[in-house]
């Protein structure tokens, strides 16, 4: 199971839903996973990427791609990384940097969490609740003892409409 | 004959490829041409059906209110005919395909000039519920659309990948469309499955810890104990001193002489907080946040430790109760 040489390698690699995707080496290579396999030998035929949907798998292909036409320029490949990144809603960006764990590729998950970050700075504690989906699990006591110790952070703090 | 194996299976890989198609737009070029056939097209009702669009892929399923039952197909075929804005839609989980009261959530449209406003709301309680029904919008500025919708449009009945070239009016629409999953889509979501008696959807909290802190380290102070606050899981990482030690070279430097073996980095951060003036500057001062400070003063030993390691934390945590 040598993988072949000579000619610009392809990879396939096929999504948990199995929808297939074929891309130069050269840039699947930024995951270290993948990395791995091709050292290894072992990424002749389709790579199955057992925890990454088509769709996540989809963008994150985009990035590799548009990432490693980027000579070796930080700023260029930072100010792609916020472009790529500025139309992602939150749920898209939660199964990137899953999916940026899973195949190991640091930079892209450091963006992300970066832009994860980025929307919760600044907001009220409800807005982060409903916003990412946390389930308020403390009683009216608990949540009360919480917001007094944390009672420094509100001060000065425009709060937006919620409580 | 291996060659031609070859090429016979990479030909093969190469059609599934190209077969795979994800995007969004996609999606929206397939409901115009299953909305309009070859008639005129109106830009409000293009955006109607984006937004109906969007809808649908975040996994909504359309309701039909008179019948109380979930609708299987994509069309509005009804509702597009009738007066545009008087038009309402319907959607509710597809799993909320039984009992008697579904809650639903309503969609509503209101034009001002080139700008539509998108209304969204949870359905009225039912007798005895107390709920604080919250109203979600987004604004669609019509200039800003209708390049990209033209785009769309003209290319329903062609088959090439026009869609994904980069222009400005591209990015115009998948702004738009970020807008629409975030400040509508997803908030509809958390409120209908809370009042579906469901969990909320998964999206933080399905992150593994290790990712969780990881974007906790890149928050402010302010917004790490804010967040804190959120729920008791968040509390625990929150407490997670590394990150209160990592916050206190960050708001107050090194330049202190610190020994850099405090025993509680989070006490720590906060008696320096509070003898500082109160006037909420670290809140608006811009931080030192690039990657190189970070690296060199921040070991992300405990980042990367595993969960056991965690729950470790978490149970000594929960055994000293609050403090």
């Amino acid at each position: 199971m040598a993988a072949e040489t000579g000619t610009p390698t392809t990879l396939t690699l096929k999504s948990n839903d199995d929808e297939l995707f074929s891309v130069a080496e050269s840039a699947a290579i930024l995951s270290v996973t993948i990395r791995n396999m091709v050292e290894d030998g072992c990424a002749g035929g389709v790579i199955p990427l057992d925890n990454v949907d088509g769709k996540t798998l989809a963008s994150v292909i985009t990035y590799m791609n548009g990432i490693s036409a980027i000579p070796a320029d930080e700023e260029k490949k930072k100010s792609y990384r916020d472009k790529f990144l500025s139309d992602k809603d939150f749920e898209t960006l939660a199964d990137m940097v899953l999916a940026a764990n899973y195949l190991n590729m640091s930079c892209l998950m450091d963006a992300v969490s970066a832009k994860i970050a980025q929307v919760m700075e600044k907001k009220s504690v409800g807005w982060v609740r409903r916003k990412f989906g946390i389930e308020n699990d403390y009683t009216p006591e608990e949540e009360a003892a919480v917001k007094e110790e944390h009672k420094w952070t509100f001060e000065g703090v425009e709060t937006d409409d919620d409580n | 004959d291996g060659d031609t194996d070859g090429s016979y299976h990479e030909s093969a890989k190469k059609a599934a490829v190209e077969t795979a198609s994800f995007s969004l737009p996609e999606f929206v070029k397939q409901l115009f041409v299953e909305q309009w056939g070859n008639d005129a097209a109106y830009y409000h009702k293009l955006i109607v059906i984006v937004v109906h669009a969007i809808m649908l892929d975040f996994g909504f399923a359309s309701f039909d209110t008179r019948s109380n039952s979930i609708v299987g197909a994509f069309h509005l075929r009804r509702e597009l005919n009738s007066d545009l804005f008087k038009i309402s839609l319907f959607y509710t989980l597809p799993q909320n395909d039984c009992g008697k009261c579904i809650r639903y959530i309503v969609l509503k449209f209101q034009i001002l000039g080139d700008l539509m406003n998108i209304y969204g709301t949870l359905s009225e309680n039912v007798s005895g519920e107390r709920r604080r029904i919250i109203t979600h919008s987004v604004q669609a500025d019509e200039y800003e659309l209708i390049p990209f919708l033209n785009v769309i449009w003209s290319n329903c009945w062609v088959n090439n990948g026009g869609l994904l070239i980069e222009t400005p009016s591209r990015r115009a629409m998948l702004e738009f469309m970020r807008n629409v999953r975030d400040n509508l889509a997803l908030p509809l979501l958390i409120d209908l499955r809370e009042a579906s008696s469901l969990i909320p959807p998964p999206c933080f909290m399905k992150l593994p810890n290790d990712i969780k802190l990881k974007i906790l380290e890149l928050l402010p102070s302010v917004d790490l104990a804010k967040v804190s606050c959120a729920s008791s899981e968040l509390r625990d990482l929150g407490l997670m001193d590394y990150l209160w030690k990592l916050k206190f070279f960050e708001e107050f430097g090194d330049e202190e002489n610190e020994d850099g073996q405090k025993s509680c980095w989070r006490r720590a951060f906060l008696e320096r907080w509070k003898s500082k003036p109160p006037s909420g500057v670290s809140i608006t001062k811009p931080k030192m946040r690039d990657d190189k400070v970070r690296h060199r003063r921040v070991p992300r030993m405990i980042a990367c430790c595993s969960s056991m390691f965690l729950n470790c934390v978490f149970a000594s945590n929960k055994a000293l109760s609050y403090y």
